[in-house]
């Protein structure tokens, strides 16, 4: 069997990665860089309505699609919202709960992260803001990618479907600009023994195929975290899912909510701002 | 390995190691051998005590060799069509269209009509062995210098390309 990419010349792809590069540096500002992001995988996939992209692989692939509607019929990931919603609504042993730590439109908060925090100056992913609650009210903190904090930022994920994303601008502050720029970095840098980029499959070869698996765009991408994986029969974090990621190209992963991996979510889901949450996500 | 397998074995042990091909065994008298070897010319077996080192224990051996080198030659022949294949190996067929490759990718362009688009071995050797060389953005990862391939492999990858 092979598979030709007539629709996809590598003429047009160069002419619209060179115009996608040149914008980012003439320009360099964050939503110049996200308009940027956005026309490209517009300009490449000219059917897919710019809604669509939260589904993943499933915006592009319409053979797998019909599979996954199903699944989702009977969500395997109700399992870890029942046990999320359990969780959010006990109250700590000393008094408090989360719902104090996420005052305003808690607990469908999921579109405001990850931000920027002033007076910390670094990047707070929702997981982040979880332990930081417990610790506030004094409780142990949860391991990342532990089945607890899956299933609380899945039962939020849930509760904030249909929210736009809404990052605020890190053009707004410089410990926040730099905190993006070096997300921005780490998308684009080569790494591994295999030499790829994060863009290097979802930005240039979005839609092509690496053996049968197929390449979902980067545009979208952690708006529907965590996700169910039937491959593994268990939630996985956004974080897991960089790592898993990190791990194919033969690279040494990072530590989950380390650093690198908070700038890269917070540059990731600033490209995916005004799109809607619609985690939690059923995956393969 | 006790004593007497170690006469035994001791004269063809050169053969072994050498990696010549056994072309011929050649008796003499009752007990004693020559083996002639394509490389190193004869190895007479005049050494082997004639009654410890039976006649059974040598056809078993000479067995065994004639089975190394086949297998030998044998995997240097699909050595190369399997590193092009192999997920664990070279993989090529993740980005690439290959004859015979089931469920192949297709970030890179289909591999076929080798020599007719690669004349100059050179250039394909070098575009395994370190893909940025001809473009520093490639999606190819460097093979060679980033030690996925061992010379070896990539040149056996070479000849077996010009088999497409
Ligand atoms: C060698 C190719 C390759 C590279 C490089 C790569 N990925 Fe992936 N990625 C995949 C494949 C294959 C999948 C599963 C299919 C899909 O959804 O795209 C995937 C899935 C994902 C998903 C899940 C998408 C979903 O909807 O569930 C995210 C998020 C992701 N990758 C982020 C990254 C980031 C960030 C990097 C860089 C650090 C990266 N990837 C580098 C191949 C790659
Ligand atoms: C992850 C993707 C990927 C893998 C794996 C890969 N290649 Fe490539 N290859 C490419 C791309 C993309 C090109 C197009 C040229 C470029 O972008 O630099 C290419 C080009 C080539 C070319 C030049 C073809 C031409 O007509 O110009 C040859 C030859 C080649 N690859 C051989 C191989 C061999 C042999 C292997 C395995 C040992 C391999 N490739 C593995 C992506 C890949």
């Amino acid at each position: 069997m092979i598979r030709l990419t007539t629709l996809w010349t590598p003429a047009r792809q160069a002419v619209l990665l060179i115009a996608l590069v040149a914008c980012q540096a003439a320009a360099a500002g964050p939503e110049d860089d996200r308009k940027a992001f956005v026309a490209y995988f517009q300009a490449r996939f000219p059917d897919i309505p710019l809604a669509e992209y939260v589904n993943g692989i499933y915006a592009i692939d319409q053979d797998s699609r019909e599979q996954w509607q199903e699944i989702e019929e009977f969500p395997p990931y109700e399992f870890a919202v029942e046990q999320g919603a359990a969780l959010w609504q006990a109250p700590f042993a000393d008094g408090g709960r989360y719902s104090d730590c996420f005052v305003g439109a808690e607990p469908g908060v999921r579109q405001n992260y990850p931000r920027y925090d002033l007076a910390t100056a670094e990047v707070v992913t929702l997981d982040l803001a979880i332990n930081r609650c417990r610790k506030k009210y004094g409780q142990a903190e949860l391991t990342f990618g532990g089945e607890e904090m899956l299933a609380l930022s899945a039962f939020m994920a849930l509760e904030s479907r249909g929210n736009p994303i809404s990052i605020e601008n890190p053009a707004g502050n410089p410990g926040a600009l730099a905190a993006y720029e070096q997300g921005k970095q780490f998308y684009y840098s080569k790494r591994g023994q295999l030499n790829f980029s994060c863009a290097d499959c979802h930005v240039t070869s979005a839609g092509l195929y690496v053996r049968a698996d197929r390449l979902s765009a980067s545009l979208g991408h952690p708006t529907h975290f965590p996700v169910y994986r039937s491959k593994l029969g268990n939630m996985l974090s956004l974080h897991q899912r960089f790592a898993g990621c990190i791990r194919d190209v033969r690279a040494k992963p990072f530590a989950l909510q380390s650093k690198e991996y908070r700038t890269l979510e917070y540059f990731l889901t600033y490209m995916s701002n005004g799109l809607e949450a619609n985690g939690p996500g059923a995956r393969k | 390995m006790n004593i007497y397998r170690m006469i035994c074995w001791g004269p063809f042990f050169p053969a072994f190691v050498s990696g010549n091909e056994v072309v011929g065994i050649k008796r003499v008298g009752e007990s004693s051998f020559y083996l002639m070897t394509e490389k190193a010319g004869f190895f007479s077996a005049p050494d082997i005590p004639d009654r410890r080192c039976s006649r059974t224990v040598l056809t078993v051996l000479l067995m065994l060799l004639a089975v190394v080198s086949e297998a030998k030659t044998d995997a240097q022949a699909v050595d190369g069509k399997a590193l092009v294949m192999e997920r664990a190996r070279g993989n090529c067929l993740a980005c690439h269209a290959i004859a015979d490759g089931e469920l192949p990718g297709n970030i890179g362009p289909p591999l076929l009509a080798m020599k007719a688009r690669f004349p100059d071995e050179d250039k394909l050797r070098e575009q395994i062995w370190d893909a940025t060389i001809r473009n520093p953005d490639t999606r190819m990862p460097p093979f060679g210098r980033h030690g996925i391939l061992s010379r070896e492999e990539v040149e056996l990858i070479v000849q077996y390309l010009y088999t497409l």
